[in-house]
């Protein structure tokens, strides 16, 4: 190694370092500020709590309902309710239909490809009340199936156009192979093309996932009842028009983005594979 | 190309036999529908009724919170002297002592019998806190207080239909002040029942009509010639037919619905003034009956009143107009995907037997995406050609997009400043993300970086973090006097020697200020997405071919521009489209981070959509600015497709 790469690299370093911190920062600061008894902003630059105390997450994780009920258990299981179901749906809807696109040659094909790609634009504004209606037609307002079902559909577009250009990769030949074997068409979905996408399936659960834990507006007008919101909701309201419990906001901010970061990073080995490996087939 | 693995399933039947039956399913099945509409939207009395019944509940709560028993009942009687279809009507209170009702035929109250009532009398004198057996009534008497909470949004009426009888009933809370100390409740009979939808009949009008038109259609076999014009006529007769009937019975409804309900109006202002209630209080006892009817209030009155009964209350006005909305525009956007889809929609159903694995894997998402974006977009659609003024919808036709347009909203920031604002905000998110994402990934892509599995680890955090939650913690950051960004800038400038350091008002000083902090915010958040979709593409680069470029003596910035970048376009101009789309339409952090301000200037065309919704109240007006965005979204994303052809490769 020449010495001008030795100093080239220790540049790009010190760039990465400072460039990390700048990126951490806004993250340590709400951790401190969660540590932070006083429901206001620390003054001090460092984001190190002077006193640390859990008061703030024990406020949080104790409170309850107008009629006593553990409210922040049942809205942590209803968010977990939400996100596991909506992945599981967005999964089989997304896998079904990028393998549908990927495989089969069918009028339509390029028309419903166009058709997701297409609802991408169309403005949340534009869908609330209709939404409503329907979900109140369904008789799913109110109810935690109206948001997966919501949730699922809103993600699957992205997922099917990812997964779909990862089938892409995946040489045919193993599946003619596999008919010359005898199996059937969905034994070749289920035991040969499902178990080489895993990448991309795992892109597409995580995606899943974060869209139902992260959302809050549509929960907030379909859910009537404290005890059917989702944690967003109720987070939101930490720090909305007419209070400002900063401490309670990031004391509740870490819980919820702990398991979404732990889930995120565990597949994020599959992110850089799974997001483009169709696209850039050549 | 076809990959038929199971190519036996394919059906023995002639092509031409697949077509005919398949013109004819889908001409029958869209015509069924739209008379099926037309004939529900004539029938469908239900939420009338509903709304009688919470009318005449409502004006007998805001009397008996006011005026003693003797009045109350005085009231009762006079108002339904008259109307026979006036079924029962009670009233009880704390204390017990002003129990008394009404009832005319068999049921005392249609939801309640007797002995609910008088436990339900018992529950709340016993307790003397407003608790009940009944659910309903416990929410309907607590709704009021739980309303104010902030945050919490509570049904403060309740509403119920006697399945045999039709017979609607509604409960509302007795008030006075803040307290709640009662509740009144009255049931009617039906004035206007419900029409059963003739589906045997449709049914035989959809199988004549689709039977002559798939017949004409495939005459037009025979004389090519002729096939626009039999296209032509079929969808026009089916046009007109479709607007006369939908004129018709908008019209006939709703000036049914509206009389009605004027004649309610005007039978408890005689009531009331019978019993000498002076002019305010006549006023004042019908406007908190008319909650739901400010269509007939202000007809009556000349005046509207405003209201405010949170966003659940809102949008529950919208759903009964709405339902209108759909039925009329469903049915247009029905024959327009009819015009322009018909061979399509043939092609596909044609399709199946030759495809069934295909269709069975698309469907599931595909009937998923019907009902839940597609029909709510086609209702949202039709919904920008209606104006609102609370419950009652009329048909504007184009008028809120021309108000849109030529920037005639008063008091407000132009529509094409805010067009500015958000080409302005995607065009630099953009540019940032990629080349922040892009110059990480460089960096990161060298073989011989150490940690740079940490970095990459590292710097993709903020991806992870929901980006409401980004959106708060930056509104935090910039705040005036604790955010960490004035701190930082302050030591700043007792480094530098000033004396009195400034701090910037970051989100209500100025435009520059506020759009600077938004647009802080979605750089932090967006960069990620970029770099890892950079980073997999670079990964895909044989590094031969920049051994070979060195071979030929090219720089390190040839190499750049000659070999990664035209490798990076194919994926980076989707992930640059789809990131478009979606900073286009990045609500959260204007929403959250600077709310718009100050004085609306940095609101981009969603939260200003937004704002009409939930401010102003105005659905249809929010609709047709939706309509706006998404039409210069689709024309953007025409254009650079066109351009680029981004998703061309994908699509083949």
């Amino acid at each position: 190694m020449t010495g001008k790469n030795r100093v080239g690299e220790i540049f790009t370093h010190v760039f990465l370092v400072l460039f990390t911190i700048v990126i951490l920062y806004p993250v340590m600061w709400v951790v401190a500020m969660a540590f932070t008894p006083q429901q206001g902003f620390s003054m001090s630059l460092m984001p190190i709590p002077e006193e640390p105390t859990i008061e703030n997450f024990v406020y949080v994780m104790s409170t309850t309902g107008s009629d006593g009920s553990w409210l922040f258990g049942r809205q942590l299981l209803n968010s977990l309710v939400v996100s596991g179901l909506t992945t599981v749906f967005g999964i089989f809807l997304a896998c079904t239909a990028g393998y549908a696109f990927s495989r089969f040659r069918f009028v339509g094909r390029q028309g419903g490809l166009m058709m997701f790609l297409v609802s991408q634009m169309f403005p949340g504004t534009l869908m609330l009340i209709p939404l409503y209606v329907i979900l109140d037609a369904l008789g799913l307002l109110n109810q935690l199936m109206g948001l997966v079902l919501v949730y699922s559909t809103s993600a699957i577009p992205f997922c099917v156009w990812m997964l779909k250009g990862y089938f892409d990769t995946i040489p045919r030949s193993l599946e003619e192979s596999a008919i010359i074997d005898g199996a059937s068409q969905f034994t070749i979905f289920w035991k040969v093309i499902l178990p080489l996408a895993k990448p991309a399936i795992a892109v597409t659960a995580l995606f899943s996932f974060m869209t139902a834990w992260n959302e809050f507006i549509l929960a907030t007008t379909f859910m009537s009842q404290e005890s059917s919101y989702t944690l967003p909701v109720t987070l939101r309201n930490y720090v909305g028009e007419h209070s400002t419990y900063w401490g309670y906001f990031a004391a509740g901010a870490v819980m919820v983005s702990v398991p979404v970061m732990a889930l995120f990073f565990a597949l994020q080995k599959f992110l850089v594979g799974g997001l483009t490996a169709g696209a850039v087939k050549g | 190309m076809a990959d038929r693995p199971n190519a036996e399933t394919h059906m023995k039947l002639e092509p031409w036999a697949w077509t005919l039956t398949a013109q004819l399913a889908v001409i029958a099945v869209v015509v069924t529908v739209i008379l099926a509409f037309l004939v529900a939207w004539e029938g469908d009395r239900s939420e009338f009724e509903e709304h009688r019944a919470l009318f005449f509940a409502r004006a007998l709560g805001a009397v008996s919170a006011d005026q003693g028993s003797d009045v109350s009942r005085a009231f009762i009687t006079a108002t339904a002297a008259k109307d026979p279809s006036f079924l029962s009507a009670w009233v009880i209170r704390d204390g017990g002592e002003d129990e008394f009702g009404i009832s005319r035929g068999q049921a005392y109250d249609a939801s309640m019998d007797g002995d609910e009532v008088g436990s339900i009398l018992t529950d709340l004198t016993e307790s003397g806190v407003h608790k009940s057996r009944s659910d309903r009534f416990a929410r309907s008497t607590s709704g009021l207080a739980e309303t104010q909470k902030p945050g919490h949004v509570a049904p403060y009426f309740a509403l119920d239909t006697d399945e045999e009888s039709g017979a609607r009933s509604a409960v509302v809370p007795v008030v006075r002040g803040a307290t709640t100390f009662g509740a009144a409740g009255v049931s009617v009979a039906p004035t206007m029942p419900d029409a059963p939808i003739p589906w045997l009949l449709l049914l035989a009008i959809g199988a004549v009509v689709g039977v002559g038109g798939a017949f004409g259609l495939s005459a037009v076999k025979a004389r090519p010639e002729l096939r626009s014009k039999v296209l032509v006529g079929i969808i026009a007769a089916a046009v007109l037919g479709v607007g006369l009937g939908g004129w018709w019975s908008y019209t006939s409804s709703y000036s049914g619905e509206l009389g009605r309900r004027v004649a309610d109006v005007e039978r408890v202002r005689d009531a009331a003034t019978s019993l000498g209630l002076d002019a305010p209080a006549i006023a004042s006892l019908l406007q908190q009956a008319d909650v739901s009817f400010t269509g007939a209030q202000g007809y009556l009155t000349g005046t509207a009143p405003t209201l405010d009964d949170g966003f659940e209350a809102r949008v529950q006005a919208t759903h009964g107009a709405g339902r209108r909305v759909v039925i009329f525009w469903a049915a247009l956007v029905l024959l327009l995907g009819l015009a322009i889809g018909h061979r399509s929609i043939v092609g596909v159903v044609t399709g199946i037997p030759e495809q069934p694995h295909a269709y069975l894997y698309v469907a599931p998402s595909l009937i998923g995406m019907v009902v839940l974006v597609f029909v709510p977009f086609a209702f949202g659609v039709g919904m920008s050609a209606f104006d609102n003024d609370a419950r009652r919808y009329y048909f504007v036709g184009v008028e809120n997009f021309i108000e849109i347009l030529t920037g005639s909203r008063s008091g407000d920031v132009s529509f094409y400043w805010t067009l500015f604002v958000t080409v302005l905000w995607t065009g630099l998110n953009i540019a940032l993300h990629v080349s922040i994402g892009l110059g990480l990934a460089l960096l990161l892509k060298n073989p011989m970086l150490r940690f740079k599995k940490a970095y990459r680890v590292l710097l993709i955090v903020p991806w992870a973090i929901p980006n409401y939650i980004t959106a708060l913690i930056w509104k935090g950051m910039f705040n005036k006097e604790f955010g960490a960004v004035n701190l930082f800038l302050e030591k700043l400038q007792h480094l530098a020697g000033v004396a009195e350091p400034t701090s910037i008002d970051w989100l209500g000083g100025s435009f520059l200020s506020a759009f600077t902090a938004n647009l802080v915010t979605n750089t932090w958040l967006g960069f990620p997405f970029m770099m890892v979709v950079a980073l997999g593409a670079l990964q895909s680069i044989p590094n031969e071919l920049y051994e070979a470029a060195e071979v030929d003596g090219a720089s390190r910035w040839q190499q750049f521009q000659t070999i990664t970048l035209p490798l990076l376009k194919p994926a980076l101009f989707p992930a640059i489209i789809l990131g478009t789309i979606w900073t286009f339409n990045m609500f959260n952090i204007i929403y959250l981070v600077s709310g718009g301000g100050p004085n609306n200037s940095t609101e981009i065309l969603i939260t200003d959509a937004y704002r009409a919704f939930d401010v102003l109240g105005r659905y249809g007006f929010a609709a047709a600015y939706s309509v706006v965005i998404f039409a210069i979204l689709l024309l953007y994303t025409m254009i650079t497709n066109r351009i680029t052809k981004a998703t061309e490769g994908a699509v083949e």
